[in-house]
């Protein structure tokens, strides 16, 4: 408890006022001579504990009385948060009303006034000093009113916030308190609102003082959660950019969230002190405050947290596998009903749960299915449960299916005949059957190329995957295009036979000087056939595209011998270099380097008869495919992307192709662009852009804020490039993490506290009182007028009553039956009966 | 006889008139004293005239003489009476409420004097022995009883130079007054008592035993009896300096007046048990008054 008008206690000292009254009275005390003493003397022996008791309880009454006065003048106040109770500092005032009362009371025992002086002394203190505290830091913590204020209300409209509470989703409950904060403000005070979603979202361009336009948009039908995770430290740098334009003195921020640990990354010290500078940046800093929703008493939710596609790159031949992974990640256990699978919304497949799942547990379906058309495909995956959280059931995944999978191979060792060199027995693996049979068509289209030809060739994207197969050397510009292709995505396999001239590819890097092939060539190695033969060291092979011939109970490529191989050197500071297989004597079989988008794979061997006998294994067929999916992999489009990028796609005769670098999109003149309406997840409308020339065609957009599936949708002229689709799906990432309420723990606020100055505060008052200005807390004068009140009638009751008691008014004197009265007694008597006599005779009289 | 004071002594003359009047006042027919002896003890005869109480008439003598003679009784001439007056310090207490006697307001022992002198004359005139006791915690001054009136000066001078003492302890003086005086008699006791009642009612049983007649006048301050005061006084012990109350009067006054009130009706009672005539006075009564009252009463029933 502390006092807003700390000041006027001072007027405590009027406490001392009965004390003192009491004791002048005493002062004043008339002498008397007495003899009758022992009268005296006895009856105060009767009575001495109680006429003490009854002076000390009048005193204390009347000490209090004045104290609560005092008191309440000075308007105490109950802060919502108090270092020390409020009944503690009101007992403070109060015991050292009543010592001082009692002091008062007891006056002539000398050792026992001055302790009780001392304890009313120390008592007013600490209760001062604790009024005093408490009333400076309620000063330090919160902020008094002084001037206009700019006010931006930051509501958190991730996926967590749909949940609910009260009947109504928490969303809704921060509509509401940021519609009171708009109320409680002054006309001269501006507001803006920001609703944060992966990127925060400004709804209105700066703060304004047209609160019921604010209004207006809080309580619009439209105005729903972004959807996914919130971003919090984007969201409070878009606030401090919309401040940074405002003018009143006084700046506040409030983000009203459901206190979900996602996103606020509080060991994360740069982004916080970044945010930290940037705000103290302004002048004056704004104060931030955090005000965290009441979390709902049960959590109850099922959802899909992640859908695993098994193949990256997908054709026609054979069947994907989609793993759906549903998990509990509520409170309470569930039995979720059944997984719906739907391919372009027709009906695919039907999983259902056969057990609970507890708290916290994950549990996979299984769907399989063959695509029997090339093109984008939308896949949805809806879980049928009703839960707290309705917008983690469902999901959707748009996968791109290829009729065909180009591979270009480049045949280095030339004039030999086909199925001798590296390359044609490449192709050989990658496209056994050459049939015109569309069922037995395989997805790889190999294309072998003489190294000479190869440099006529104009287009490299219309690749997937390019292999060199023991090339010596390259013109330069085919080269240059190379390193566009591999940077833009492709896949380039490198294999080293005899050909090859080291210093060729050791001289190969890009423009800007990086390197290139992930190793560079020492010397070349043969094993003669005397020694113990060299293998391949299976266990060495822990890249994903060796996985498949690592396993030794199936693959018989360990066993092959090797006769010939290129030592390779790595260097191990580059980062982007991996070591995927080794052979037996620890040298490099597969090294691997990212480049761009792409990746570059350099095999030590030429992969041909010549080096090793491993085109005789029945593991050489799988271990060409793998590579060639895995290299041929980054190209595929990414057609399911993480909230807020932009995606830009170029409609490349009906593969759509995702463009890495989206400024590469711009338009060359304005005729060429056009509106491409888009469909948002929530069926509302958005607007791409599309850019058209020809057959070639780029679309871009980038609202990509909300989690699900987006269509765009292609006006006439672009559906050709599209290959006939009229609509481009493709869907937006929802993190997982963000059905898991597990909220912001106290030393993970305690850490962003230390790096930014944010005020946590509890209930819609102390958010209205820390954005409006003023303390949150509760005045109680009146309480305290109303305790002087009836302390004052209780005083006078006790006065009555000690009075009634002490029979002030009501004792007998001593009255002696004086002989005075004895004889006025006689007289009457005597006149009476003279009277009597009288009267006696006159009937006597009469008688007769 | 020491030399007089003109103005004592016309205080005590002035006394001498005023217990004249009062005893005038009572009294009616020759036997101007109410009191009489109560001895049975036959004197003589006296030849009967008229006034005489018929009561005395011996009528055996009559029968033998056909004349009327009264018997007389030894004491009726012999009345022994002895004034014990307590001058103990609490006898000192005036009060702003007492009767005052030429301009001066009157202490208890002054009341006391003045009772005690009224009686004295009453009864020298009326050839009865009478003698003074005067006491504190000790006996102070022995005056045997003789009945000369010339004794009756050197007792009011006595009691004119009698001043207030220390402390009161009636318990053991009175025992040891009742040892002192010799034959039975009258004995007067004027004080306030201010002391154990069961103590002062064993002391006046102990005259009772040795057949004395006991008259207790009870002479108390009127502020004693009403308790007036108002606002917070100090009070001194007049007996003892040395003890002062500080105290709020109203708070304790009820309580007071009921000590008081159960002290004197103990006192009445154990009187009334022993027959000792109890009388109390309040110094705001004028003495004269009160002192002819009781004396009327008194005849009246003898």
């Amino acid at each position: 408890m502390t006092f807003l008008n700390l000041i006027m206690l001072a007027g405590l000292v009027l406490v001392a006022a009965p004390v003192v009254i009491h004791l002048l009275n005493r002062h004043k005390a008339k002498a008397v001579e007495w003899a009758a003493m022992r009268f005296l003397l006895a009856s105060l022996l009767a009575q001495r504990r109680r006429l003490l008791l009854e002076e000390i309880v009048l005193l204390a009454l009347r000490c209090l009385l004045i104290a609560a006065v005092v008191m309440a003048m000075a308007r105490p106040f109950l802060p919502t948060r108090a270092a020390l109770p409020w009944s503690l500092v009101l007992l403070f005032f109060s015991g050292a009303a009543i010592c001082a009362g009692t002091a008062g009371a007891v006056w002539k025992s000398v050792t026992l006034r001055r302790r009780l002086l001392l304890a009313t002394a120390s008592l007013l203190t600490i209760g001062i000093l604790a009024a005093g505290v408490q009333g400076w830091l309620l000063k330090q913590a919160w902020f008094t009113p002084s001037g206009e204020r700019d006010v931006v209300i930051i509501i958190d409209g991730s996926d967590s916030m749909r949940v609910n509470l009260d009947g109504r989703p928490l969303f809704q409950h921060a509509i509401e308190e940021a519609a009171a904060i708009i109320e409680k403000l002054n006309p001269g005070d501006a507001a803006g609102i920001i609703l944060a979603g992966a990127q925060p979202r400004a709804l209105v361009k700066s703060t304004t003082q047209d609160h019921a336009a604010l209004q207006g948009i809080l309580h619009h039908p439209e105005f729903k959660p972004a959807g996914g995770a919130m971003g919090v430290l984007e969201s409070l740098n878009a606030a401090a950019a919309m401040l940074a334009e405002s003018q009143n003195p006084i700046r506040r921020v409030i983000l009203i969230t459901d206190g979900q640990a996602l996103n606020w990354d509080p060991q994360n010290v740069p982004r916080w002190s970044y945010l930290a500078q940037r705000l103290k940046a302004l002048t004056p800093p704004p104060k931030l405050v955090c005000r965290i929703l009441a979390p709902p008493p049960t959590y109850r939710n099922a959802g899909i947290s992640g859908v695993h596609i098994s193949r990256q790159v997908i054709g026609l031949d054979r069947p994907v596998e989609f793993e759906v992974t549903v998990r509990n990640s509520g409170l309470l256990p569930v039995l979720p009903g059944a997984v719906a699978f739907t391919v372009d919304d027709q009906a695919a497949g039907r999983e259902s749960f056969a057990k609970e799942l507890p708290p916290g547990a994950s549990e996979t379906v299984r769907f399989e299915h063959r695509f029997d058309k090339p093109g984008r495909h939308v896949t949805g995956f809806q879980l049928a449960y009703d839960d707290d959280l309705a917008a983690d059931n469902v999901d959707s995944r748009a996968v791109d299916v290829l009729e065909r999978l180009p591979v270009l191979i480049v045949n280095g060792a030339s004039g030999s005949r086909p199925f001798e060199t590296p390359a044609g027995l490449i192709q050989l693996a990658l496209a056994p059957a050459a049939s015109n049979d569309p069922a037995l068509r395989s997805l790889i289209e190999p294309t072998v190329a003489e190294a000479a030809d190869a440099a006529l060739i104009d287009d490299l994207f219309r690749f997937r995957a390019i292999v060199l197969a023991d090339v010596p050397r390259l013109p330069q510009a085919f080269a240059n295009k190379l390193l566009a292709f591999v940077h833009n995505g492709g896949g380039l396999l490198v294999t080293a036979g005899s050909q090859v001239e080291a210093g060729f590819y050791n001289a190969f890097t890009s423009r800007a000087g990086e390197p290139f092939i992930p190793a560079t060539f020492e010397a070349r190695h043969t094993q003669p056939t005397g020694k113990t033969p060299l293998h391949l060291d299976l266990k060495s092979f822990t890249h994903p595209a060796l996985r498949l011939v690592a396993d030794t109970s199936h693959s018989d490529a360990g066993t092959q011998i090797i006769h010939a191989w290129w030592k390779l050197a790595t260097d191990p500071r580059d980062a982007s270099v991996h070591v995927c297989g080794q052979l037996e004597n620890g040298d490099s079989f597969l090294v691997e380097r990212e480049f761009g988008r792409g990746f570059v794979m350099l095999s030590a061997l030429s992969l041909g008869a010549a080096d090793s006998s491993l085109p005789a294994a029945k593991a050489y067929v799988p271990l060409i495919h793998e590579m060639v999916y895995y290299l041929a992999a980054p190209a595929a489009c990414e057609s399911n992307v993480k909230p807020g990028t932009e995606v830009a796609f170029e409609l490349v005769q009906g593969a759509p192709r995702q463009l890495c670098n989206t400024s590469s999109a711009k338009p060359r003149s304005l005729s060429e662009t056009r509106e491409a309406p888009v469909v948002l997840p929530d069926g509302q409308q958005g607007a791409g852009l599309l850019i058209a020339t020809g057959d070639h065609a780029v679309v871009r957009f980038s609202e990509t804020l909300a989690p699900g599936l987006y269509r765009i949708q292609l006006p006439g002229n672009a559906r050709a490039a599209a290959g006939g689709q009229d609509s481009l799906p493709f869907t937006v990432l929802r993190p997982p993490e963000e059905s898991v309420l597990t909220r912001l723990s106290d030393a993970d606020f305690a850490s962003v506290r230390a790096q930014v100055d944010i005020l946590p505060v509890r209930g819609q008052t102390e958010a209205i009182a820390a954005m409006g200005g003023g303390f949150p807390g509760l005045e109680i004068w009146k309480h305290l007028a109303l305790i002087a009140f009836a302390a004052a009638l209780a005083e006078t009751a006790l006065c009555r009553w000690i009075a009634r008691q002490r029979r002030v008014h009501s004792a007998e004197t001593v009255v002696l039956t004086t002989p005075a009265d004895d004889l006025r007694a006689r007289v009457a008597r005597a006149q009476h009966l003279i009277t009597a006599t009288a009267q006696m005779k006159k009937q006597a009289v009469n008688r007769l | 006889m020491s030399l007089l004071d003109p103005a004592a002594l016309a205080t005590i003359h002035r006394m001498e008139f005023l217990a004249r009047g009062v005893v005038e006042g009572s009294v009616s027919g020759r036997h101007r004293s109410p009191f009489h002896g109560f001895s049975v003890e036959f004197a003589e005869h006296r030849e009967y005239a008229p006034g005489d109480n018929i009561r005395d008439l011996d009528w055996r003598v009559f029968g033998k003489t056909d004349r009327y003679y009264i018997k007389q009784y030894m004491e009726e001439t012999n009345l022994r009476c002895t004034v014990l007056l307590d001058a103990s310090g609490s006898m000192n207490y005036t009060g702003n409420l007492a009767s005052s006697r030429n301009g001066r307001r009157l202490s208890k022992l002054d009341y006391g004097r003045y009772l005690a002198a009224t009686l004295l004359h009453l009864m020298i005139h009326q050839q009865d022995a009478v003698g003074l006791v005067t006491f504190d915690t000790r006996v102070r001054r022995h005056l045997p009883a003789r009945s000369r009136t010339s004794h009756l000066r050197v007792l009011l001078q006595e009691l004119y130079d009698t001043q207030a003492g220390d402390e009161t302890a009636l318990g053991p003086v009175i025992h040891d007054i009742a040892e002192r005086v010799p034959r039975r008699g009258l004995i007067v006791l004027i004080s306030d008592l201010f002391d154990d009642p069961e103590a002062i009612l064993k002391a006046l049983h102990h005259f009772r035993f040795r057949r004395h007649e006991v008259l207790l006048l009870h002479v108390m301050a009127e502020e004693e009896l009403t308790f007036p005061f108002d606002g917070w006084s100090e009070f001194h012990d007049l007996e003892l300096p040395t003890s002062r109350l500080e105290i709020d009067p109203k708070a304790l006054r009820a309580t007071y007046l009921d000590e008081v009130r159960g002290f004197m009706e103990r006192i009445k009672k154990g009187c009334g048990e022993m027959a000792v005539d109890y009388v109390p006075f309040s110094t705001r009564q004028d003495f004269d008054v009160a002192l002819a009252n009781y004396l009327a009463g008194r005849a009246r029933t003898t």
